[in-house]
């Protein structure tokens, strides 16, 4: 495979990229719900799902 | 008013996890189709016979268009949202702009990036300050970049949402120009016309690249939706934190009027 | 705090756009407007845009290595002596961009060009990206076609 290190760089760094962001606001999502009561939470379950 | 202090200790849902699932499924199934399932970019040149096209580099596109895309996505609905805010004036449309400005801002860093490291082996740069299509994504990344500053350096929420809602109107009047700046200025970029427009693309390449839009479609869903209730918990936690303070504050006061009023008595 | 973020990131933008707009060398000529314009460059430094004709001539130009070849891009042709590597992905058939200016005189080695354009000048460049097409299909429908050398944007 032509340009290896291009495509390994190209990739992994957007995957990265994205899964670090995921990963921080997961965890920003959860330290704050757990300050937030449940009955303040409105937005955050799918539809017909208990908050 | 009494508010139970039952707590959860997630932003995630039954659906979100579901799409989480579906979007990691994605990502594999595109890994797969990108780099071992589809073909490098390699044809004989009709004149010369020899060998032409961007050959393995060619797997770059798979992300960086359909990163592209997205993109101007999110920045839309960012300016949607903006526009709802300022006629509206309500939160929900205040954090989906600040959401979709976030999410956006990373999509358009990728961009750069990704397309910077497609450059250097199919172009022979890593940048060119020429490209009209270059210029105006950088100045987008920017303009959204200083929305990000201008929300988090302005204290007063509703004067950030307010001046937020203004800048992001304004920046995305660049988004046209991004996206035409390659039919507009032709001797000014190293950018090609549309490929899809023309339908110059076909079989497993097009499939490919239509899979990555459905994948990074997803991404930025998942994405979208748990920076939203990150934004809500946020706006949540400090109105919380400031009616508890004055909650507090009252009691104070409360207890200290009794202590005047008993030791008025005494 | 506000105004100073805004007036930081007013003055990237501003200067990102002095930096593009303001430099008239980054805009591609097609190789008959470079030629049409010949007396008007001066020895100044331009950017062309057209395809590598085939019959490439490696060749040293002043103790650095270079690159012999003529350039055709809207019917007109100009021989170039291309100082430095030359793009990866460069080839006869493949549209480029080049930096560089008019220089008087021939390109050396012009007898081993297969159809020099041979009128007394020659482009002198340094940098050199490839401007590929927007077509990735395999086999029908190619544009790019040295025999008819058109225009290349």
């Amino acid at each position: 495979m032509t340009h290896l290190g291009y495509l390994i760089a190209g990739w992994g760094i957007a995957l990265g990229v994205l899964a670090a962001y995921a990963a921080s606001i997961v965890r920003r999502g959860r330290d704050l719900a757990r300050r937030v009561p449940v009955g303040r939470s409105r937005w955050l379950t799918s539809p017909g799902e208990d908050a | 008013m009494t508010e139970t202090m039952e707590t959860t200790d997630t932003t995630g849902s039954r659906g979100s996890r579901l799409l989480g699932v579906v979007t990691l499924l994605g990502l594999a199934t595109l890994l797969l189709f990108a780099f071992a399932l589809t073909e490098p970019d390699v044809r004989l040149h009709p004149t010369t016979g020899q060998e032409i096209g961007q050959f393995d580099a060619v797997r770059l596109l798979y992300l960086h268009v359909p990163l592209a895309v997205f993109t101007y996505v999110a920045f839309v609905l960012c300016a949607v949202a903006s526009a709802g805010y300022l006629v509206k004036r309500t939160a929900w449309f205040d954090t989906m702009a600040y959401a979709a400005a976030e999410v956006g801002t990373v999509f358009c860093g990728l961009v750069l990036v990704t397309g910077s490291i497609w450059g250097r082996p199919v172009w022979n740069t890593w940048w060119e300050w020429g490209d009209v299509r270059l210029m105006t994504t950088l100045v987008l990344f920017l303009m959204f970049t200083g929305y990000l500053a201008l929300r988090r350096a302005t204290v007063d929420p509703r004067a950030s949402a307010r001046r937020g809602a203004v800048v992001a109107l304004v920046a995305v009047l660049d988004l046209p120009i991004v996206n035409r700046s390659v039919e507009w200025w032709e001797n000014r970029t190293l950018h090609q016309k549309s490929t899809l427009g023309e339908l110059k693309i076909q079989d497993l390449t097009l499939f490919t690249l239509m899979l990555g839009f459905l994948v990074l479609g997803l991404v930025l869903a998942w994405l979208l939706l748990h920076r939203f209730r990150v934004g809500w918990l946020e706006r949540e936690d400090a109105g919380h934190g400031v009616a508890t303070a004055i909650a507090e504050r009252r009691a104070d006061i409360d207890e200290g009027d009794v202590d005047a009023a008993v030791g008025e008595g005494a | 705090m506000p105004i100073l973020v805004t007036l930081l990131v007013v003055a990237a933008i501003v200067g990102v756009l002095v930096k593009t707009l303001g430099d008239a060398t980054l805009v591609f000529h097609e190789v008959d407007a470079a030629v049409e314009l010949r007396a008007d460059l001066g020895d100044g430094r331009f950017r062309v845009v057209g395809t590598p004709l085939p019959g490439l001539l490696e060749t040293r130009v002043d103790g650095e290595s270079a690159v012999v070849f003529t350039l055709c891009s809207a019917g007109a042709y100009a021989d170039v002596v291309h100082v430095g590597d030359p793009a990866e992905l460069f080839q006869p058939g493949v549209p480029v961009v080049l930096q560089g200016a008019w220089k008087a005189g021939s390109v050396p080695g012009i007898a081993g060009l297969d159809a020099p354009a041979d009128d007394g000048w020659h482009l002198r460049t340094d940098h050199m990206v490839v401007k590929h097409d927007n077509d990735y299909r395999v086999e029908e429908g190619r544009q790019a076609d040295i025999a008819a050398c058109g225009a290349t944007g």
